[in-house]
């Protein structure tokens, strides 16, 4: 069900640039693949699991990555308040995972942006997604 | 001074809106009808005001993605401005004075009048009768444009201009108009009447990623009085070792008075860079996939034409760039249009009569990432 927080933004992003920009979900899921992903954001705590195939949401296991931020860092990123080493160094986004994970973890998130803007609908997903507060709907 | 020049401000008003609606109407795509898919077009319009600099820019893509409708497009808009003075910091008011969106409309907001100069996205509007008239605000900026731009010149039409990838790309070139009208961003309201513009209109088939690169600018002079104005552009492969086409056309008042051609033409650039403190990108949400200050920008840009008696030299000098980000369709990059403020010297002889101006610049360089 549609919240409006983080989880139900990224999952229905996901199922947008499958449909509007399949190449770019092919090569997300592709960099990504046999890859756990544990994203803590304001409240929402989803664990996400790559294959080539696709991404689901999982019910816990050990992450290869895990990431921690909040809608604030999350839209300073996107609106280019900060750039992504600035944000990691000021602590506003947290990545915990080996050298190796957290290099691909990059390739897939930029492969995520490049997904997200090639794909119309998303933008109208980001608008709705800023219009919510952490603590909405819980 | 050339806005008081009685063929311009008589007679040849109406002569030059002739030739504009003759020449720069809007194309249309012939996918919507069983043509080819790809074609592009955009038209683009350049304010040099006192205190800011400010690009519109209308543009109509061919949505080339897979399981597209056939003649199903992307309209986009693209503002970009550059206060002198303004606060810097990202974000809000950009970092040397710079802000602007791209802006992607539905397919049911855009109405296009294909054979006119005529079209609406949502609320935004571009329109010619004897001038250009340009409605624009933004949705997610504070930026809001209601200009009208005066032709001053005739317009170049340069058709058949070669790519690599597919069938020439054309370009309609207005390199001098006079404006009046606003622009207000957030709560400063600028009154640009007078100020000097640029416009062209280009439209071909070709996909954003494909082997091809440009660098283009024009110049026009300080001072009103000066009779003079240049463009010049240079397109090659993407790896810049081959020159697909290379040109100057130089007006005088409102004529269009010499183009100096691929050969006639030389182009020499510094072997440094324009470094900025910082660089703004838009859309923005795209800087995260090319990120970093080094723009790909000359410190210095001179081109020298030569044929028959007569010759030019252009020397631009960047001085600021901002970059507009747009999404590869070829790959997962991002086609970079560097948009550089310039100074430029123009020095030569044309038909036996000196030429010698100092003026201001805007130049785009394309890159990839």
């Amino acid at each position: 069900m549609r919240d409006g927080g983080f989880a139900s933004f990224l999952l229905e992003s996901f199922a947008l640039m499958g449909s509007e920009a399949p190449g770019a979900y092919a090569e997300l899921c592709g960099r990504l693949a046999r890859r756990r992903v544990r994203l803590i954001v304001d409240g929402d705590d989803l664990t996400l699991e790559f294959t080539r195939r696709g991404v689901a949401a999982v019910a816990g296991g050990p992450p290869s990555i895990e990431v921690r931020a909040t809608q604030r860092s999350i839209l300073d990123l996107v609106d280019a308040r900060r750039t992504l080493v600035e944000s990691v160094l000021a602590d506003e986004i947290e990545l915990r995972g080996a050298p190796e994970d957290l290099l691909v973890f990059h390739e897939g998130l930029m492969a995520y942006v490049h997904g997200a803007v090639r794909a119309p609908s998303v933008a109208d997903l980001l608008r709705s997604y800023r219009s919510h507060r952490p603590g909405d709907c819980r | 001074m050339l806005k008081a020049d009685p063929d311009v401000a008589g007679g040849r008003a109406g002569h030059l809106a002739a030739a504009i609606a003759m020449t720069d109407f809007l194309r249309r795509s012939p996918s919507s009808i069983g043509g080819q898919a790809g074609h592009k077009e955009w038209q683009h319009f350049a304010i040099l005001a006192r205190d800011v600099d400010l690009l519109v820019n209308f543009s109509l893509c061919d949505d080339v993605r897979p399981g597209a409708e056939p003649g199903a497009e992307t309209p986009r808009i693209v503002v970009l401005v550059r206060e002198r003075g303004a606060a810097s910091g990202r974000g809000g008011v950009a970092a040397c004075g710079w802000d602007g969106d791209v802006e992607s409309f539905r397919r049911r907001d855009a109405i296009v009048r294909g054979g006119a100069l005529d079209l609406d996205l949502a609320h935004n509007r571009l329109r010619f009768d004897d001038a250009f008239h340009v409605d624009v605000a933004l949705g997610d900026r504070p930026i809001r444009i209601a200009l009208r731009l005066r032709p001053l010149t005739m317009p170049a039409f340069v058709p058949g201009i070669p790519m690599l990838d597919g069938p020439p790309l054309s370009w309609v070139v207005v390199p001098r108009l006079e404006v009046t009208g606003t622009l207000a961003i957030g709560d400063r309201d600028y009154a640009l009447d007078g100020a000097p513009a640029y416009h062209d209109h280009n439209w071909g088939h070709f996909l954003w990623g494909h082997d091809v690169a440009w660098e283009w600018g024009f110049v026009l002079p300080d001072d009103a009085a000066v009779p003079w104005c240049v463009t010049f552009v240079r397109l090659t492969n993407r790896a810049r070792t081959l020159a697909l086409a290379h040109k100057v056309l130089v007006w005088r008042g409102a004529d269009l008075v010499r183009v100096f051609r691929e050969g006639e033409v030389r182009a020499e650039t510094a072997l440094g860079y324009l470094r900025r403190p910082s660089l703004f990108k838009i859309p923005r949400a795209l800087a995260l996939t090319a990120p970093g200050s080094l723009a790909d920008v000359p410190a210095w840009m001179e081109t020298r034409a030569v044929a028959d008696a007569d010759r030019l030299e252009c020397r631009s000098e960047p001085f600021d760039v901002a970059q507009v980000l747009i999404p590869s369709e070829t790959e997962l990059g991002v086609t970079i249009f560097n948009e550089v403020a310039a100074r430029t010297h123009v020095r030569g002889r044309i038909a036996g009569e000196a030429v010698e101006f100092s003026g201001r610049s805007i130049m785009e360089f394309i890159r990839h990432a």
